[in-house]
């Protein structure tokens, strides 16, 4: 898995996810959503089109990220989520409270 | 479920943190002599063996000792299953899927995905030996 961060503005971090987001990588998701946090972005897209495949270890790690946003006061949201990993959120029924947008300006207008 | 499959793959290899990448390497190699299934399918099938195989990383090495594991994918007519050992402690799971009580609870959702992801996942304690066997139907 690789990450990369885009500021889109004083509050809001783009993460970009490539590869897979699994046991062994998803551990390396928690510190990039830390950094954006600790420099100001309390709102964290994940842009996942890039995502091969995600487990249940990857969702754990989404979950930390959506509960360290939103006890800074912001929140954290899915861009571009390929079917695979629509597939686990929806099994998991966890789509209920992230919800999948097909675009990253779906997410960003996103206010629930 | 003893009628011969129409083909097969195999796979050892000692239990680390990043085995899962060759149980991907086995599976996408294993669809090319499957090519009728769709992607949605072999998504789902996927996401169960990787489930089973993250279990056995996480539990297997109890005692401290290397740990080992055997993956068989076989393909039939109207099923494919993947079979797979390790040589780690006796797990206990429960007879149906369990989520965790909490939605934001960041584990236990591992064995739950499997059961909902194929139609048949059955686990037994053999002689020194822990089976896992996921069946889904094409």
């Amino acid at each position: 898995m690789n990450t990369s961060a885009t500021a889109l503005n004083d509050q809001t971090m783009l993460l970009s996810v490539v590869g897979r987001v699994d046991m062994a990588s998803a551990p390396g998701l928690k510190p990039q959503v830390q950094d954006a946090i600790a420099g100001g972005h309390n709102v964290v897209v994940l842009d996942l089109a890039g995502v091969e495949f995600m487990d249940s270890s990857g969702l754990g790690q989404v979950i930390s990220g959506l509960k360290s946003t939103r006890q800074a006061g912001g929140d954290l949201r899915l861009a571009r989520v390929p079917e695979q990993v629509r597939m686990v959120l929806q099994i998991t029924t966890l789509d209920r409270i992230l919800r999948p947008h097909d675009t990253v300006e779906q997410a960003l207008e996103d206010e629930d | 479920l003893t009628d011969e499959p129409l083909t097969s793959s195999r796979l050892a290899l000692k239990v680390h943190p990043e085995c899962t990448e060759d149980v991907h390497r086995l599976l996408r190699e294993f669809w090319i002599e499957i090519p009728d299934l769709d992607e949605v399918w072999r998504m789902a099938f996927t996401t169960a063996l990787v489930e089973v195989v993250n279990n056995i990383i996480m539990y297997c090495g109890h005692r401290g000792g290397p740990c080992s594991m055997r993956v068989e994918l076989r393909a039939y007519p109207d099923r494919v299953e993947a079979e797979v050992h390790d040589n780690g402690e006796p797990v206990s799971l429960p007879a149906e899927p369990q989520w965790p009580e909490s939605p934001l609870a960041e584990r236990g959702r591992g064995l739950a995905i499997v059961r909902m992801t194929v139609d048949d996942f059955r686990y037994d304690r053999q002689v020194g030996d822990n089976r896992w066997l996921v069946v889904k139907r094409r």
